[in-house]
């Protein structure tokens, strides 16, 4: 079990914190787990669904990407991939399209480095032989 | 086991579990993706307190609590909305619109049930304050019933001398019992007093005396 939070190099967010999870989840690791291996998908989803909306321009889209996926983000304990959706969220808000094509990349690295860390991480303890 | 019932609103699967996870050892859950998937829900099934999501697409979660509220038999559930830290700002809105409280990502799970806990409470005992406040309502239009008619029946009452009639407001002379029953509940069982029935006896003697062939 991997239980030391990963810090990212180029963000001083933490980029997964597995205690957070499992905290919030009152230490019922396999279920932790499953929220883990489904987030996946769904971090993978959302940067896509972030980029298209971004090449469509649409900031209503923009923003609810951002926003869902900071919800996410925050509850499996990505706080570096949260922190990022967030600027993307304010950006959204306030239509500035243009910083959401700067933030874009940052973000799209950030989300790489947190699945190879959630992908590396294994929340249920051995069980017994 | 849970006998109260919450629905959570939001359209992040994973958001949703984490919430189920947290309270599914009280509460029984129900769950809805959609402001329109909730609306549905809502139609067969009661909730005793909601947990919505405010940023969703389609119906956001402001939207469905104007709907939900709406609705009559929907109106007194209490609502929590549902946010990140970040948007605290917009707390106001959700507040002003009579939202009774706010739940923030990421869920801490005694601040969850503790809130949940507490406005779940606070609703048992609006719903106690509105029934009793129903049934001192009720008691007091008794009340102020039973004081006008003990009214009717005070102050100077107009009666004749001789046959004991009452006139009323419209001038009309009344038998006394009649005029008692108008004015309160009173009612009347008919009998004879010691003194009337020798009177009584008394008159049908002298009757048969009278009569030539009574002897």
């Amino acid at each position: 079990m991997n239980a030391k939070p990963a810090v990212a190099s180029s963000s001083p967010a933490v980029l997964f914190d597995p205690t957070a999870l499992l905290e919030r989840l009152e230490g019922d690791h396999e279920f932790a787990q499953e929220i883990l291996n489904d987030s996946v998908d769904e971090i993978l989803e959302f940067v896509a669904q972030l980029k298209s909306d971004c090449a469509s321009l649409n900031a209503e889209e923009l923003c609810h990407s951002a926003h869902t996926l900071k919800g996410m983000a925050a509850n499996i304990g990505a706080l570096a991939l949260r922190a990022e959706a967030y600027q993307i969220e304010t950006c959204a808000r306030a239509q500035d399209l243009e910083k959401i094509h700067q933030l874009l990349p940052a973000l799209e690295d950030i989300a790489t480095r947190t699945l190879l860390q959630i992908r590396g991480t294994n929340l249920c303890p051995p069980k017994p032989s | 086991m849970p006998t109260k019932t919450i629905l959570i609103v939001d359209d992040e699967p994973l958001s949703i579990r984490i919430l189920q996870h947290q309270l599914e050892a009280e509460y029984k859950i129900l769950l809805a993706q959609s402001g329109e998937e909730a609306l549905k829900m809502l139609s067969y099934a009661i909730p005793e307190i909601i947990l919505l999501d405010i940023l969703m697409p389609d119906m956001d979660g402001y939207a469905l609590y104007r709907k939900i509220r709406q609705q009559p038999e929907l109106g007194e559930i209490p609502i929590l909305f549902v946010t990140c830290l970040e948007n605290q700002e917009s707390e106001a809105e959700g507040l002003a619109l009579g939202a009774s409280d706010y739940i923030h990502k990421p869920f801490q799970p005694d601040l969850v049930r503790l809130r949940v806990k507490n406005h779940l409470a606070l609703h048992d005992q609006r719903k106690l304050l509105l029934r009793k406040n129903a049934q001192l309502e009720k008691l007091n239009i008794q009340l102020q019933q039973t004081t006008a008619q003990v009214k009717l029946l005070e102050g100077i009452i107009p009666i004749c001398s001789y046959c004991h009639k009452i006139r009323d407001d419209q001038n009309i002379w009344k038998q006394l019992e009649m005029y008692i029953c108008e004015h309160s509940d009173a009612c009347f069982s008919h009998g004879i007093c010691p003194d009337c029935l020798a009177i009584q006896r008394q008159s049908i003697k002298n009757k048969q005396k009278s009569k030539p062939d009574s002897m």
